[in-house]
Parts: structure tokens; C-alpha cells; sequence
């Protein structure tokens, strides 16, 4: 858990990023700090408030004498770190990233509730990817509409897990987790058992505050209309943290 | 009182639970004997094991079905898994299987009507010397013909109990371990009795050595163990990473097999350096043949002083070793994973830092090693630094051992010096004139013919030790194939470039077998795998492109050359 705390004893370090001079609190990831000084870094699986997954690696940077790269999410600062976050290799992979999660299940945005609220769309206009050059996977994944008021579509689901995570580290009922491993892995509620039927779920929505694209939505809403609020969550961490 | 089938259950459960534990670092080991009861874990189990562990049914439904081992649902009274790694392919696996399935009138993944046989492909089973091999339930059977296949068939349909007692089938090599045939007995803790050795001495020995892992990360030991003694922590783990899954790769077997001593020896002298008291041997389910063996090995160990309380008359010096065994994940034997799944959770890798010698197991400090690193880690504290750095070459000290398969005369185990050449390794093996060869399993490197100057060491080919030789026949695109399907399979999924990026890549091997990949989208490929190498978590996704990037440099013709197959 990388929650923020306020720990009097954390040395200050400096370090720079794309060539700016910046403290910071050893403590701090390179993100966090990133997001502080306003440099955008694109991320899909982070989220303030929720613990650290690491899994979708669009957030990945170089750190200077490094041969690999390293995500900005997980990965704390330290002194003298020199940071490029926005190379143009940094560009590709990120771009070769997108597409991966444009390919491996069907998102068709014209007809999608999240359209022009999606954060895999918003990344994609960002990142400039101007076509998927990969074949689309084109396999069939359910849609779950038995509950009374979401809908889980997992041909939108990019496997971020913050659903899971705010399930669990913020409402506390872990009403959803994930099955399988590798392209097998999916999204599931309780025992892989319909939504609808959960005695685990409270009903509040928050998976479907926090879900990126339009995989966890509204039953009801349109295209286009589905509009996610996420402030919440950073209060309630904190709030939730500090108990 | 009436019991119901699921009170029945329930009761079974409770307790398998007041043998094994009701931690929730035992839900790995506790789904493995429910399932050992029942065939299969039910919801029901889930359930019901979620309850008492005080955690979600959901978790436990995501570690079970992370696993292969784990069945979810009712499966066949005999599991017939064959290993679908390349040597076995090599050797005929494919008519194996087309023999079985003709047998048993099943396809691969499928269960008899009756119930008696479930029929599989699995991951290797480290058996690639004794090539084509099978395991049912958890014997082990090798070097398979159709008609021996079809022998075993009917064998199991004559007995009707599911499970047979398991023999310890190490099966003989063409081994030369002469280090450790030759180390006397205990001698590496007798001397640390004996002169008196601090931790650090133990842990300065080894630096000094320069012995460095050999699960393939190529870390140093005695640094490893230097770091894990100082980093704070009340308790502290010695993990012995017997998860060997890289296919090709089954000296840790041999070594388990034959000089199990050697690796507990190897775990007692951690254990001293770092100041642990608690070892943990990580034993992949395939070899679950073992475990008979290694139980009895640490009995006479505990008998002789050599664990437990007190070691050897040493005041204080107490330690003790037990077996986990794992449940067929190949991502598992990376250490963070390894962590994970010993904790009952999924195989998935963490991120680090932090490393395992500062937070690991239960967060508390933990060396990780492989089966190997240990053994030799009693060879160099029994003679001494300087034997060892006499050996091998000045980067890459001492010995290795070498598991070599695939088309050559010799397949086993050899104890080799760092600093051969594959030529050299070649004609000792009998592979003389091989098309390619493959070093350091799936994740290393595939070495062409006119590279086969190259030197074995850290300075070149820095290697785990397993060797796969590919003779001139070798269609490249089908080990393409066969490594990409490895990949996508054990793939934990975390890595958007690892559980999507390998899909892809083994679409564009199938469009180069058909002849209609065009060299525009085979650049893109190999933009592609570089983008999955270097963004990836783990050591699984960071290696599992080299393969397509190999083929496209040393054997472009070959792949290209491809006449276009109608669709
Ligand atoms: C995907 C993957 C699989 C691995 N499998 C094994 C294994 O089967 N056995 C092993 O000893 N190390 C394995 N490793 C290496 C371990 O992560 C770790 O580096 C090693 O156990 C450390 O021990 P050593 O320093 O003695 O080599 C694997 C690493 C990765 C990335
Ligand atoms: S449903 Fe949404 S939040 Fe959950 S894993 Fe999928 S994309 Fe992420
Ligand atoms: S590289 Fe692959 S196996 Fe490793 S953590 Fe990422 S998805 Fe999992
Ligand atoms: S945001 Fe860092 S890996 Fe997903």
C-alpha cells in the first residue's frame, strides 16, 4: 500500500525529471511526484487511494544508467534519480501498449455508454495511436446484466483490477477478484456467478466509479452518456487509512 | 445423526485443516488434499475453506484457478498429462498423444464417459532426457513409444484404484556430477562447527567464491546472504526454489534426486549465515514423486543433529526444514511469485524493489535460492573458496551443471567448468553438427550453428543450463511455435505486453508457416517483442519474445521462404 503517509521521519531527495531540478519525499513514487509537478504520465491501472498493481505498464519511464524500464507507479524515488518520462521510445511502447489493449477484446466506442469518458480512448488520442496494428483477438466474452443497477461487459474489461482493488480495500466486501492466469484472466463477481445473485455486493458502485472504460457501467445510460466521478476516492483512502 | 454429502465434506475439510494448518499461507497445500480426497475442489470446498481461512470465496476461486493442478471440476481417475515440451516433440510426443487419443477415444482436454481417463498436455515435466514422457496422476513414465503407451493404457484399466504408490523414477543419466559425488558427507557444516565460522565468515567464503545463482538471475550468493543477514527482521526465510519449470531444464531433479543432502546441507549454512530458522523447500507438483524421498532425507537429518534445535552441538544454532509443494504455475518459480503463491495467494510477481532479502515471505527477510546454488554452496564451505575459483574462467567461476536433450546421442546431466564452448559441449554429447542450439531453456538464447564459438560463461552466454539441440531437420517456426505457446500459457497476465503481446507474436508465427506474413508486419513483430521485453514486470516477459526475434535474425531465409498455403 502506497497510501500517503504522514510520517514525520522521510528524508527529502532531489532528483530531476526531463531535465527539471525536484524534490520530493523519499516515500513518494515516481508517479506521485510526476502528478505534484503537473508531467503528465500516462496510467491506467493507478489510482490515488487504491494499492499499487503494476500491471498495465503504461506508465513505464527511464531512469538514467538503467537498461530497462521501470513503472512510475511502483517504483519509489531515490537521490539523484535522473528521469525521462517522455522519450520517443517511451512514446512507441506506450502506443504498442494501447493497441495491445485495443486488440485483445472488442472496443467498439461508437455504441459504447463511455464514449468520450473512456480513459483507454482518452490515452489513445494522447498517446496518438492512429490505428491497431495488431489483429483484433475477436473473442467472445459475456456481458452480465443481471444486476439491478451495473453492468459488467467484460468485452470492455483491460484486466486494471482497480475494481477489485476498490472493492476490496475501500468498501471492504471483495465482491469481485480475478480468475484465471494469463489471456484466460477475467473479471469475476463472488464464485464466477452472475452479479445479479451476489449476497457479497453492497451496491455501491464505486467499481463502477473507478472502472476506466465502459466495461463496469450504469444499467440505463446511453452511448456516450456515462460519466464517471473518481474524487471520492483519495478522501475515503485517506479516510479509510487513517482508521 | 444423518449426515448430508456436504456435511460430509465440511468434516473431511476441518480436518485435513488440523494436520495442514489453518493459516491462509496452507490454502495452496489445503486445495491440493481436498482435492486429493475428492477428486476436484467444489464451490462448495471453496467456500467452506474461505470460511475457516477468513478469506473471500472470490480469492480462493482466483488462486484455484490460477493453477494448473488444481481441478475444478470432477476429472478422470487417471490424469494422463503429457509434456508438450520440445524435446519431447522431438522425440515423437505427437504420436504419443495421436496413440492415447485413439486409445482412449478422447481428445486432449477431454475425460472418458466413464469417468476413468482425463487426457492433457501439460508444461515440461523435466523428463527431457528420457523423452517423450507422461505423467498419470503423479507417476512418472518416459521414453514412450505408441506401444508402450498403449501398455500403460491397459495397465491402468486392470487396476481400478486411481492411485498407485508413486516410485521415485530419477531415472538414470549419462550424469558426471563429480563434485558432489565426491563431497563427504556434512563436511561444510562440520567445518563450521569445527573452525568455529561466523555468519559472515559463511557468507564471505561464498562472496569470495564467486559463486552466483544458478537459477538463471545470476545473483551473487554470498551478497545475497550478506544482505539478508543485515536487513532487520525477527524471522527470517531460507526458500530452496525447487519450482524448475524451465523447459529443458531437470538437473534439480537429478540433484533432489541423488544428493538431496547436499541442498538441506546448503539450507542449514544460509539458514546460519542470515540467522533464519525456518526453511522452505518450494517443490514443483510434477515432482511429487519426490517428496517421499526428501521426507526421509530430513528424518535421518533431524535424527543426526543436522536440524532442529541446537545443530551439531552448536548453542543456538536451530533450524528446520519442511516441503511446500507447489501447484503447476512455471511463473512461480520466479521468487516474488514463488513468495505470492506460499502465501496462498495467485503466482503473480510483485513489484520491486523491494527485493525478497528485505520483505519476502510474510515480509519478513528471505533468501530465495535455487536447488542447485545450495548444493554447490556446500561443495565450496567443505574445500574452500580457492577450489572452486580454480575452475572455470575468470569471470565465471567454478562449475555448472548442464542439462542437456533435444537431438544428440548423449542426453543427461553434466558437471561442466564455466568456459566451453557450445561447439565443445556439442561433441561431448554427441549433437556434433546441429542446426541451432538452444541455451538456458525457453528464456535464453538460440544459438546458431556459425555462433557456436560462443563460450559459455557469465561473460557470454550467462545461462540457467539447459541445452536443447536442434539437428539439421529442425523446422525453426515450430520451436517458435512450441516456446510462444509455453509462454502464453504460464503467463501470470499481469503485463498488458506478456498476456496480450505473445498472442500476437504466435499469430505471426502460424502467418509465417502459411507464407502470408509479410515483411512489413514482421517488422512490426519484432517492434513488438521489443516493446513486450522491455516493458514487462517479470523475467517470463522480459525473455519470452527472444524467440521471435532469434528466428527473424539467423534464420530470415528459412521463415521467409515459405511457399503461400492455400487458406
Ligand atoms: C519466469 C521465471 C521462472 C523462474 N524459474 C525458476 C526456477 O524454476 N528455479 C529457480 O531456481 N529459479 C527460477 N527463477 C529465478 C528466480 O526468480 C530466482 O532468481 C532464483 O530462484 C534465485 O536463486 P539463485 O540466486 O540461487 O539463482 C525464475 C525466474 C523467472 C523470471
Ligand atoms: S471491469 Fe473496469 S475496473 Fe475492473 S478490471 Fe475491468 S477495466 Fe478495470
Ligand atoms: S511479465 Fe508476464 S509473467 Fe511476468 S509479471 Fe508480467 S504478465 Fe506476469
Ligand atoms: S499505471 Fe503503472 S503499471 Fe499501470
Amino acid at each position: 500500500m502506497a497510501l500517503p503517509a504522514t510520517t514525520p521521519n522521510v528524508r527529502v531527495v532531489t532528483l530531476t525529471i526531463d531535465g527539471r531540478d525536484l524534490s520530493a519525499r523519499e516515500d513518494e513514487t515516481i508517479i506521485e511526484v510526476c502528478r505534484e509537478n503537473q508531467i503528465p504520465i500516462p496510467s491506467l491501472c493507478y489510482l490515488d487511494g487504491l494499492s499499487i498493481w503494476g500491471g498495465c505498464r503504461l506508465c513505464v519511464v527511464e531512469l538514467e544508467g538503467q537498461g530497462r524500464l521501470f513503472a512510475a507507479c511502483s517504483t519509489r524515488v531515490a537521490e539523484g534519480m535522473r528521469i525521462q518520462t517522455n522519450t520517443e521510445k517511451l512514446q512507441r511502447y506506450r502506443r504498442v501498449i494501447i493497441e495491445l489493449l485495443f486488440a485483445e477484446r472488442n472496443h467498439v466506442c461508437s455504441v459504447c455508454v463511455s464514449n468520450g469518458h473512456c480513459e483507454l480512448q482518452w490515452h489513445a488520442q494522447k498517446c496518438g495511436v492512429d490505428h491497431v496494428s495488431v489483429p483484433y483477438r475477436q473473442a467472445a466474452y459475456p456481458v452480465d446484466s443481471s444486476h439491478e443497477m451495473f453492468r459488467m461487459d467484460h468485452n470492455r474489461c483491460i484486466l486494471c483490477t482497480r475494481c477489485v482493488r476498490v472493492c476490496d480495500e475501500i468498501e471492504g466486501a471483495h465482491t469481485k477478484d480475478v480468475m484465471g492466469r494469463g489471456s484466460d484472466c477475467q473479471i469475476i463477481t463472488d464464485l464466477a456467478a452472475p452479479w445479479g445473485d451476489s449476497d457479497t455486493c453492497t451496491s455501491c458502485g464505486k467499481c463502477v466509479q473507478v472502472c476506466p472504460t465502459g466495461a463496469l457501467v450504469k444499467q440505463g445510460t446511453s452511448a456516450g452518456e456515462m460519466v464517471k466521478d473518481q474524487h471520492f476516492l483519495p478522501i475515503l483512502a485517506r479516510r479509510r487509512h487513517a482508521q | 445423526m444423518l449426515l448430508t454429502g456436504q456435511d460430509n465434506e465440511k468434516a473431511i475439510i476441518r480436518e485435513l485443516m488440523k494436520t495442514l494448518g489453518s493459516e491462509r499461507s496452507e490454502l495452496i497445500p489445503i486445495l491440493l488434499a481436498v482435492q486429493d480426497e475428492f477428486g476436484y475442489v467444489s464451490e462448495f470446498s471453496m467456500q467452506f475453506i474461505a470460511d475457516q481461512l477468513k478469506m473471500s470465496a472470490n480469492e480462493v476461486y482466483g488462486v484455484a484457478t490460477f493453477f494448473h493442478f488444481i481441478n475444478k471440476k470432477p476429472k478422470g481417475k487417471f490424469i494422463i498429462r503429457l509434456s508438450r515440451d520440445m524435446s519431447s516433440i522431438m522425440k515423437g510426443a505427437k504420436s504419443v498423444a495421436r496413440q492415447l487419443r485413439n486409445d482412449l477415444g478422447i481428445r486432449m482436454g477431454e475425460t472418458t464417459p466413464d469417468g476413468m481417463f482425463t487426457l492433457e498436455w501439460t508444461s515440461c515435466i523435466g523428463m527431457n532426457y528420457q523423452a517423450p514422457a507422461m505423467m498419470v496422476n503423479n507417476e512418472v513414465f518416459s521414453n514412450l513409444t505408441p506401444p508402450k503407451v498403449h501398455r500403460i493404457i491397459e495397465d491402468c484399466r486392470q487396476e481400478l484404484y486411481a492411485h498407485r504408490p508413486t516410485v521415485g523414477n530419477v531415472g538414470e543419466t549419462h550424469a558426471s556430477t563429480l563434485s558432489y559425488a565426491s563431497h563427504e558427507p556434512n563436511a561444510a557444516l562440520n567445518r563450521l562447527v569445527q573452525q568455529r565460522m561466523s555468519p559472515a565468515d559463511v557468507s564471505g567464503e561464498l562472496t569470495v567464491s564467486g559463486l552466483k545463482g544458478r537459477g538463471g538471475a545470476g545473483f551473487p550468493t554470498g551478497v545475497k546472504w550478506n544482505l539478508a543477514s543485515k536487513a532487520e527482521g525477527d524471522v527470517k526465510y531460507i526458500i530452496c526454489n525447487a519450482d524448475e519449470g524451465e523447459p529443458g531444464t531437470f538437473k534439480d531433479r537429478i540433484i533432489l534426486g541423488k544428493y538431496a543432502d547436499l541442498v538441506f546441507e546448503g539450507m542449514t549454512l544460509a539458514a546460519y549465515a542470515v540467522g533464519a530458522t525456518e526453511g522452505i523447500v518450494y517443490l514443483r507438483y510434477e515432482y511429487t514423486h519426490l517428496r517421499p524421498h526428501l521426507e526421509t532425507i530430513l528424518a535421518a537429518r533431524r535424527k543426526a543433529n543436522l536440524l532442529g534445535e541446537n545443530i551439531l552441538g552448536k548453542p543456538g544454532f536451530c533450524f528446520d526444514i519442511r516441503i511446500h509443494m507447489g501447484a503447476g504455475a512455471y511463473v512461480c518459480g520466479e521468487e516474488t511469485a514463488l513468495i505470492e503463491s506460499l502465501e496462498g495467494r495467485r503466482g503473480e510477481p510483485r513489484n520491486r524493489p523491494p527485493y525478497p532479502v528485505e520483505k519476502g515471505f510474510l515480509g519478513r527477510p528471505t533468501v530465495v535460492n535455487n536447488v542447485e546454488t545450495l548444493a554447490t554452496a556446500s561443495c565450496i564451505v567443505a574445500r574452500g573458496a580457492k577450489w572452486f575459483t580454480s575452475i572455470g574462467t575468470e569471470r565465471s567461476k567454478g562449475f555448472k551443471l548442464f542439462s542437456v536433450s533435444g537431438d544428440c546421442a548423449r542426453p543427461g546431466v553434466y558437471e561442466l567448468p564455466w568456459g566451453m564452448t557450445v561447439q565443445q559441449l556439442l561433441e561431448l554429447v554427441d549433437g556434433q553438427g546441429a542446426k541451432a542450439v538452444q541455451v538456458g531453456g525457453y528464456t535464453g538464447e538460440l544459438v546458431p550453428a556459425s555462433q557456436f564459438d560462443r563460450v559459455m560463461g557469465y561473460e557470454d552466454l550467462g545461462i540457467g543450463g539447459s541445452i536443447i539441440v536442434y539437428g539439421q531437420g529442425r523446422e525453426m517456426l515450430e520451436v517458435a511455435e512450441n516456446y510462444l505457446e509455453f509462454f502464453i500459457e504460464e503467463s501470470c497476465g499481469q503485463c498488458t505486453g506478456c498476456r496480450i503481446g505473445n498472442t500476437k507474436l504466435l499469430d505471426g508465427v502460424r502467418l509465417l508457416q502459411k507464407g502470408t506474413c509479410s515483411n512489413r508486419y514482421l517488422n512490426d513483430l519484432i517492434g513488438l517483442s521489443h516493446s513486450i521485453k522491455t516493458t514487462s514486470k517479470c523475467g517470463l516477459g522480459q525473455a519470452s519474445p527472444n524467440i521471435f526475434i532469434a528466428i527473424n535474425e539467423h534464420f530470415k531465409e528459412e521463415i521467409m521462404a515459405r511457399p503461400v498455403l492455400a487458406a
